[in-house]
């Protein structure tokens, strides 16, 4: 509008300075020059109008994008969520009685063994907190209830169902910056892959590494401080959390009983300190790590009147996964050391009250390791659907060493299993598996197994 | 539903009944009612407390303990002078102190149980793989270290295969049959047992916990009720009751059954315990001697006059008094006549025909025995009024 306006103007300027016939050369020559000038402000006004235009619409646009991108990005930033896994599991296994027993009886079971309730809440791009709630076994039961058919009318208390209810998880994490954070409340112990890789859809055996849980407590919960920063793929976190007790150390899991989860308050007199590296992502399946735990026992003893020493326990561990041309490979060892297990094998045989005084001898070391490899033959086979076929090798020698005397080789076993993952949805999985145990002890025969399990992802 | 309807239809009627005065006096009748009779009886429990506390527990506790110091030093004999005659007087004694032993398994409640000195003392199946590993990979044995053991290669059973063998073919083991590193562990084993019988006895009669100068002897907890584990003498009595009851139950159902098995095809020898020295029998009907003590406050052959539990059953009803001691008398009866004329040890029993029919009658005296406990004496504590 502005343009045909002046262009009018012009004309209209043409027009009048026309208008005068007496003019002489030079004069109209002058006028000429003058008109020509004009035009030529008039050009630029119109190169400066059309780009002040082009930038007008380039800036709608750009505010157009920015105002679909933010409401994107609101809806990818909700301040909550809500995830869940669970597994059930049947399994067909031969079970020695007793120590003495060196011909094991065929027994079945099925499990629902856990269901897995996570909440997440983010209170600003700060702070979050984040709760799993897990009932083991199909949770726990006990009600009190009334038999009128006894002589005046009786109050029973009866245990409905057996299981577990447990806060596996009160974690309240600090956002410092992409590389920065702090989490704190009942947190995980990074040590080994059980922690990081839990759900049913990250290890490919139907039950979780009993490896790992022979020696350690199994998807490792504490309460304390977690600081963890990333640089350059690698990712760095150090704790401090609370210990463990050795009034619970025993011969056939070593550490892993010493969980001070059976007690209502956590006795918080010695701490623990966890060191871990990790390069790469093992939740995305590829990726390496070191983990390191040391802390005393002595001082988380109920009754500690009757034992000299700290019990450091001192845990180092490698683990690692790979994943590529339909390939998973994961893996990890791990070692442990304990200080004074001979004071703490005679305290745990004679504290009045402490439970049970049997297969109190604990080892001075024990190790552990897994490894597992998968195939997913889904575009080998033409499938709709993934389809793993895997390996698995596992291995557990809780009383590796001993203070004093022999360390017996009843708990020395390794396991080879292979078996299929299949994936209907990829938030279910079906799997099924054969198992032949190996005992290190002569006189026992090799035994098999043969199980299967579902289990199920969901995130809201 | 219909089981509920029957019940309201019966109750309704019922009421209806009393209303109609199908039953009860009427007011006027009052002044002639007689008091009913309160039910229940009295018993003063103090001297039979006493009795079975000190003569019974206390007294076999201590007898436990002096026999573990002799079979101790009959080792140590053994160990220094390795003949035959020295290795038969540690068998002997190794089966004079299992007596106090099994018969206490009649009150295996308070110190032996919270200590964990059964499982120190007794625990079986024993882990002969481990057993006989420490004898190939040790070239000594001291009772320091082996304390630091697990219970199953120690204790009586430890003991018991180290002096009589495997106990498959034979139960005599001669002295060429046993080397150096075998005596050297048989006394470290026995040292260590020593060591448990004193804390047994001194946790009954000097402290219950050693770790706490202050805490009571467990006997006292037993002689003057109304403290923190027996509230009154009800407490104590119960207590006494339900010991009874589990090695009753343990030996029927448990220790004789289990290896019985349901037929000649499902026995299974490797849970028959004391089976190396050919035991088992002995220990058994210990056990129900050990029951016997309690009930009748006295140990079999003493004559003086001695208040039992007995005594309490007694006040309660004579008759019921006469048929517990007899049907306990039964069960020791059935259970020594399962060796049979020819003496047959317990191991080889259950897979003998005529001998299974002799354990079952011993099972079936212990499961009469079992009953009547729990469903006759036991009760009589809602009865019992105290004083």
């Amino acid at each position: 509008m502005k343009f045909t306006s002046l262009g009018s103007l012009a004309l209209l300027t043409l027009a009048m300075s026309n208008s005068s016939f007496a003019v002489t050369q030079d004069e109209l020559q002058a006028i000429l020059a003058e008109q020509k000038q004009k035009l030529i402000e008039i050009e630029q006004q119109l190169a400066e109008l059309k780009k002040a235009n082009a930038e007008q619409k380039k800036q709608a646009v750009l505010a157009k994008k920015a105002s679909t991108s933010h409401k994107q990005l609101a809806s990818a930033e909700k301040n909550w969520w809500l995830k869940s896994y669970g597994s059930l599991l049947y399994k067909s296994e031969e079970i020695f009685r007793n120590t003495q027993d060196i011909d094991p009886d065929r027994r079945a079971k099925t499990d629902l063994e856990r269901v897995v309730v996570e909440l997440g809440h983010k209170f600003d791009p700060q702070w979050q907190i984040e709760l799993e709630l897990e009932y083991e076994h199909g949770g726990t039961g006990a009600a009190l209830e009334y038999d009128g058919f006894e002589e005046f009318g009786e109050f029973e208390s009866e245990i409905e169902a057996g299981g577990e209810v447990l806060v596996e998880k009160l974690e309240v994490k600090y956002t410092v910056n992409e590389d920065l954070a702090v989490k704190f409340g009942r947190i995980f112990v990074p040590v080994g892959l059980g922690t990081e890789l839990h759900k049913p859809g990250q290890y490919f055996t139907t039950e979780r590494h009993w490896s790992e849980a022979t020696m350690i407590p199994q998807v490792w919960h504490e309460n304390g401080i977690n600081v963890s920063g990333s640089w350059n793929g690698f990712n760095a976190q150090a704790l401090v959390t609370t210990g463990l007790n050795s009034e619970y150390f025993r011969s056939y899991r070593w550490a892993a009983t010493g969980h001070q989860k059976r007690f209502e308050q956590v006795n918080t007199d010695d701490l623990a300190f966890t060191l871990r590296v990790d390069y790469g992502d093992l939740a995305k399946g590829t990726g390496v790590g070191i983990s390191y735990y040391t802390g005393d026992t002595s001082g988380n003893r109920n009754n500690d009147d009757n034992i000299e020493g700290d019990g450091n326990l001192t845990l180092i561990g490698l683990h690692g996964a790979w994943q590529g041309y339909n390939w998973q490979l994961r893996g990890q060892y791990l070692y442990g050391e304990l200080d004074d297990s001979a004071a703490i094998t005679l305290a745990n045989k004679t504290t009045p009250g402490l439970q049970p005084g049997n297969f109190a001898q604990v080892g001075s070391e024990a190790e552990s390791a897994f490894f597992e490899a998968a195939y997913n033959s889904q575009s080998l086979f033409n499938l709709s659907k993934p389809l793993y076929l895997f390996a698995a090798y596992e291995y557990a020698n809780p009383l590796k060493e001993v203070e004093q005397g022999n360390a017996g080789e009843r708990f020395d076993i390794d396991e080879f299993a292979f078996g299929i993952n299949y994936l209907p949805t990829p938030e279910l999985v079906l799997k099924a598996q054969f198992a032949r145990q190996q005992y290190a002890q002569d006189n026992l025969d090799d035994t098999n197994s043969f199980s299967l399990s579902m289990g199920y992802y969901f995130s809201l | 539903m219909l089981t509920r309807k029957t019940l309201i239809a019966a109750s309704v009627s019922t009421l209806l009944l009393t209303a109609c005065g199908g039953g009860g006096s009427s007011s006027k009748d009052n002044d002639t009612v007689t008091p009913v009779e309160e039910a229940g009886f009295s018993y003063d429990a103090t001297n039979m407390i006493n009795n079975v506390t000190t003569d019974i527990i206390v007294g076999g506790y201590k007898a436990l303990n002096f026999r573990a110091e002799d079979f101790y030093q009959s080792t140590l004999t053994l160990l220094n002078t390795p003949t035959m005659e020295n290795l038969e007087a540690a068998k002997t004694a190794w089966q004079v102190v299992r007596v106090p032993w099994e018969q206490g398994e009649a009150h295996i409640f308070g110190p032996v149980d919270a200590l964990s000195i059964d499982p120190h003392l007794d625990t079986w199946p024993l882990n002969t793989s481990d057993l006989q590993t420490l004898l190939t990979t040790q070239s000594g044995f001291s009772a320091d270290e082996l304390k630091t053991w697990n219970d199953d290669v120690q204790g009586f059973h430890t003991m018991e295969f180290l002096l009589f063998g495997d106990g498959v073919t034979d139960n005599t083991k001669s002295i060429d049959e046993m080397t150096a590193l075998e005596r050297e562990y048989l006394v470290a084993t026995a040292e260590v047992f020593q060591g448990y019988t004193q804390a047994l006895y001194d946790a009954w009669t000097v402290t219950q916990d050693a770790t706490d100068a202050n805490s009571p002897a467990y006997q006292d907890l037993l002689l003057t009720p109304g403290n923190e584990v027996y509230s009154s003498q009800l407490g104590v009595v119960e207590e006494l009751i339900n010991g009874m009851i589990g090695i009753v139950d343990e030996v029927g159902n448990g220790k004789i059954a289990e290896p019985f098995g349901a037929s000649i095809a499902a026995t299974d020898t490797s849970l028959v315990e004391s089976q190396y020295s050919w035991n088992s029998l002995a220990d058994f009907s210990n056990n129900i001697r050990g029951v016997q003590n309690v009930y009748r406050g006295e140990f079999s052959g003493n004559s003086d006059p001695v208040v039992g539990l007995i005594d309490f059953v007694t006040a309660a009803d004579a008759t019921l008094a006469t048929r517990v001691d007899n049907e306990i008398l039964a069960a020791i009866d059935a259970i020594d006549a399962i060796a049979g004329e020819n003496n047959m040890p317990f191991r080889q029993a259950i897979n003998d025909a005529d001998a299974r029919v002799r354990i079952q009658a011993a099972i079936d005296a212990l499961s009469t025995l079992q009953a009547t406990l729990e469903n006759d004496v036991l009760t009589l504590l809602n009865d019992w009024k105290l004083t």
